[in-house]
């Protein structure tokens, strides 16, 4: 996704305007004092000292093997770093595949139960410079949405001109006015959900705005779920 | 079992269970997988560089290492702040009375960039909060499920479903001016990595 979006306003019109994000920058991190740490994987077994290559040579219960001898530690690969890798697939007898392997989207529902299994589908993002997301008309009262919708993302709109900053600033004027967040979406009409990414998750988009004198702050808010309680969503 | 959240004010508490919410607990989930030619599901798993070990599942660890490739247990680890000084490691707030504050402005949620968000139940409710939060107000108190190196934000809110704590730290943003052009940081461009894919 670029850093930048088409969005539309009340009026239909639209603009390009500047997006960002905005995260927490945590006042400490984890280490050691003076000393530089790197975070790297290892290799901690190897394939041929399984549990289960472990059985078959020395039997089901092979524990005093492995105080006696260590025969499970692979003494020339245990232990090694790992960079690079790449991502290959075993079939079910353990052997790497050689071919293209079918693939198929298993569906679960809430309790984790498989539902269905078919043949996958991709949805395209539709969030890009060229498409707009669009006001929708629909007014939610802030009061109302925080209690309503979980906001787990806050991207930040800024303006790239003198014309997109009169844009933005109307919208967010307006915003703060109602005291309310304006729901946006993608497609045609506006009723789609925004999605960032091929295959990316489906958010509900909300711009909130706020004006202090002739300055303004307008957000794009993205919630992919709703306050509700799961033990009530699953058992009706 | 998870300690309760306790809140409290003049020496009375009300007590919550505290459970994660997330999506998939609401609206399922989907996975993919790949079939080998007998329709069975595949495992993944990685090939070393040099192609030398096909690495499966719980065959590699993780951890934190020095310069000189010693590691590091994470219990010896301690929070470092920018200065390189050692700071305090908070621990988790639950079990513990917190401090609540309230009615706070329904405003101040959406300045929250939210790590987490909880389903509460109300176990005790000897502070009376029950009849303001179904009313709409909202409260806050210092929040960590587990130990950090700062303590987080919970803003506790109800609706017809229930009780929730939405969690995370407030973070202030720049005010647009005409005279300023402003652009994001580069460090703040919003990122595809940070939605999570799997989820539909």
């Amino acid at each position: 996704m670029s850093d930048s979006i088409k969005l539309t306003d009340a009026k239909g019109r639209d603009a390009s305007v500047a997006l960002g994000g905005l995260k927490h920058i945590p006042s400490a991190v984890i280490g050691l004092p003076n000393e530089r740490l790197t975070f790297r994987r290892f290799v901690s077994a190897t394939q041929e000292l399984s549990h289960e290559a472990m059985e078959k040579s020395f039997g089901e219960n092979y524990g005093q093997h492995i105080v006696d001898g260590d025969p499970e530690i692979d003494m020339e690969q245990t232990g090694l770093f790992i960079d690079q890798t790449q991502t290959i697939y075993l079939d079910g007898d353990g052997e790497a595949l050689f071919t293209e392997p079918e693939v198929v989207e298993i569906l679960f529902d809430p309790q984790g139960e498989e539902k269905e299994r078919r043949v996958p589908i991709d949805t395209l993002s539709n969030v890009d410079s060229a498409a707009p997301i669009r006001w929708t008309g629909k007014n939610i009262l802030v009061t109302e949405a925080v209690r309503r919708f979980a906001f787990q993302r806050r991207l930040q709109l800024f303006h790239v001109n003198g014309i997109t900053f009169d844009f933005l600033f109307e919208i967010a004027k307006t915003l703060h006015d109602n005291q309310s967040l304006m729901l946006v979406g993608a497609g045609d009409k506006g009723t789609d959900p925004l999605i960032f990414r091929a295959n990316g998750k489906p958010y509900r988009g909300f711009l909130h705005g706020r004006v202090d004198n002739t300055r303004f702050q307008l957000f794009l808010l993205l919630s992919a779920m709703e306050l509700k309680n799961p033990s009530l969503e699953t058992s009706l | 079992m998870v300690k309760p959240l306790i809140i409290q004010k003049d020496n009375q508490t009300t007590l919550f269970d505290v459970s994660l919410l997330d999506r998939r607990k609401l609206y399922g989930s989907r996975k993919r997988v790949a079939l080998d030619t007998q329709a069975r599901v595949c495992r993944r798993a990685s090939l070393t560089g040099d192609g030398a070990l096909v690495l499966v599942s719980g065959s590699t660890g993780q951890g934190y290492f020095t310069e000189t490739g010693a590691w590091v247990e994470r219990r010896q680890m301690v929070p470092i702040n920018d200065w390189g000084q050692v700071t305090e490691l908070h621990p988790s707030t639950l079990g513990i009375p917190q401090k609540v504050e309230g009615p706070i402005e329904a405003i101040d949620i959406l300045n929250l960039d939210v790590q987490s968000i909880y389903s509460l139940t109300m176990l005790d409710d000897e502070l009376g909060l029950k009849p303001r939060l179904d009313n709409g107000v909202i409260f806050k108190c210092p929040f960590n499920y587990s130990s950090g190196v700062e303590v987080e934000t919970a803003y506790l809110v109800a609706n017809s479903s229930g009780y929730f704590a939405i969690v995370g730290h407030p973070v202030e943003a720049e005010w647009c001016a005409h005279d300023q052009a402003l652009l994001p940081p580069a460090d703040a461009a919003f990122r595809e990595d940070d939605l999570d894919f799997d989820m539909f």
